[in-house]
């Protein structure tokens, strides 16, 4: 079913975040950071943030980040950043 | 900078959320379709969030079986601006009760001023005004300012001029008295000039002198035979007049040398900016200003003025008269000053020049007039 959907998205010239349901991230600078089409807030603290995306989380590791805005579908990140990375699975050291 | 603008709008609250796993919590919310943001976790591990007002009876039922405390920390926006201002519910009263104090006393009449008065009593003025009806205390509307102005002058007949204005609750009058022509002179009639009667016709009075009689300035001629009237007659007289002027053979003449110099001001009630700064450039200079008002609709003008002040050269050039010129124009002269010495209605008999071109540039010319005129006026 992915794969076919992977294929449909190539052969059609989609957005592929739109079809497969991936994030989309926009970097500003290091100081802002928008994620749309999230799943959630997996650990929040104000040197790490974890965001649940479609099958894997976004670990943003920085000083004194903030959630300037968050409803169902974007999250607005603002702070000083200083790494991002994706993780599989149950990510994060917090539970 | 908007979405601030909105919020503060609909007005939102700052919450803070206690708990455990209050992620979990967020993401809850966040499905609920209950927007949040600046999120800050505190020292403490409490979440400090902001979100709309309306949203927070919603966050009840989303809260109520999980383990964690709500706190408003502050509310803040247009619809609490409103409900605190709302909720002083006296002070509003009174802002009400001020207004309405200020409109009432606005129309009544409080105060009496009286402009321009010399001769005539104030009082006199403040009882006419009683008399129509006016005093402190009465509604402006009571007040008919043209009919007020008209019955000032029905009962003071000293006034010339009269304007009635209103100056909020003050009531402004501004009077110009008539100017009385003081009437003690006797009825005599008196020479006005020294000369030889030549003629006396008496209308009304006793005459004082008779036909070749000399008589000088302020001797009386016809008086009144008492009965409070008025010496009423013609005297005529032969009189001289004499001028003598002295010629100019030095003549000063003006020309423009075509070199000038233009300045631009801004003016502003009596301040005018200069530029460039003005200064004397020119010894004699012909001066020309033209002001222009920018705009002008009705009765407003617009207070900035522009000024164009011009100044043009001027040499002086010295040229001599010949001696018959400056004689000739010194003769015009001498007859011009003559001229306007006379009395009215006087008829020239007789003119004599007298030119003396003396040696030296030191001629003069004089000029001898025998008329005749009605030397009678009262004294």
């Amino acid at each position: 079913m992915g794969r076919l959907k992977k294929q449909f998205v190539e052969v059609f010239d989609l957005s592929p975040e739109v079809v497969l349901d991936l994030p989309l991230l926009m970097f500003i600078g290091n100081q802002n950071l928008f994620i749309e089409n999230h799943k959630g807030v997996r650990y929040y603290h104000d040197n790490q943030i974890i965001i649940k995306v479609s099958d894997k989380y976004i670990i943003i590791e920085g000083q004194a980040l903030v959630i300037d805005e968050i409803n169902s579908d974007n999250l607005f990140i603002s702070g000083s950043i200083n790494s991002i990375s994706y993780k599989d699975g149950n990510g994060g050291e917090k539970s | 900078m908007i979405v601030r603008v909105l919020r503060f709008l609909r007005g939102y609250l700052e919450i803070e959320i206690a708990g455990n796993a209050l992620e979990r919590l967020i993401n809850q919310i966040n499905k609920a379709g209950i927007e949040l943001w600046d999120l800050q976790r505190d020292e403490k591990g409490n979440i400090l969030t902001h979100l709309y007002y309306e949203d927070f009876k919603r966050l009840r039922p989303v809260v109520r079986n999980r383990k964690c405390r709500i706190n408003i920390n502050k509310k803040q926006g247009f619809p609490f601006l409103l409900n605190n201002i709302f909720g002083r519910r006296y002070f509003l009263i009174g802002i009400i009760i001020f207004f309405l104090i200020l409109y009432t006393g606005s129309t009544f009449l409080l105060f009496i001023e009286i402009e321009g008065l010399e001769k005539i009593d104030e009082q006199k003025i403040i009882n006419i005004l009683l008399k129509s009806g006016v005093k402190r205390g009465i509604m402006k509307r009571a007040i008919d300012i043209e009919r007020l102005e008209s019955e000032l002058f029905r009962e003071e007949p000293g006034i010339a001029w009269v304007d009635i204005s209103w100056k909020g609750t003050l009531l402004h009058l501004k009077i110009v008295e008539k100017k009385m022509i003081e009437e003690n002179w006797n009825g005599d009639i008196v020479a006005a000039r020294d000369g030889i009667i030549s003629e006396v016709i008496v209308l009304k009075g006793k005459p004082l002198v008779r036909e070749g009689d000399t008589v000088s300035a302020g001797q009386p001629l016809i008086i009144t035979t008492g009965n409070q009237e008025t010496a009423r007659g013609i005297v005529k007289a032969y009189v001289w007049y004499e001028e003598e002027i002295v010629p100019k053979y030095i003549r000063n003449e003006l020309f423009l040398t075509g070199r000038e110099r233009k300045f631009l001001g801004v003016k502003y009630s009596h301040s005018v900016i200069w530029f460039p700064p003005k200064r004397r450039y020119y010894d004699n200079y012909l001066r020309k200003e033209e002001i222009k008002t920018l705009l002008k609709w009705r009765n407003i003008v617009f207070p900035i003025e522009l000024v164009i002040e011009e100044h043009q050269e001027l040499k002086v050039n010295k040229n001599c008269y010949t001696s018959n010129t400056a004689l000739f124009l010194a003769k015009e002269k001498a007859l011009q000053e003559l001229l306007s010495r006379l009395l009215k209605d006087s008829v020239i008999l007789d003119i004599s020049v007298e030119l003396n071109d003396g040696e030296n540039q030191e001629g003069k010319a004089k000029l001898l007039l025998k008329v005749v005129e009605n030397i009678a006026i009262y004294d």
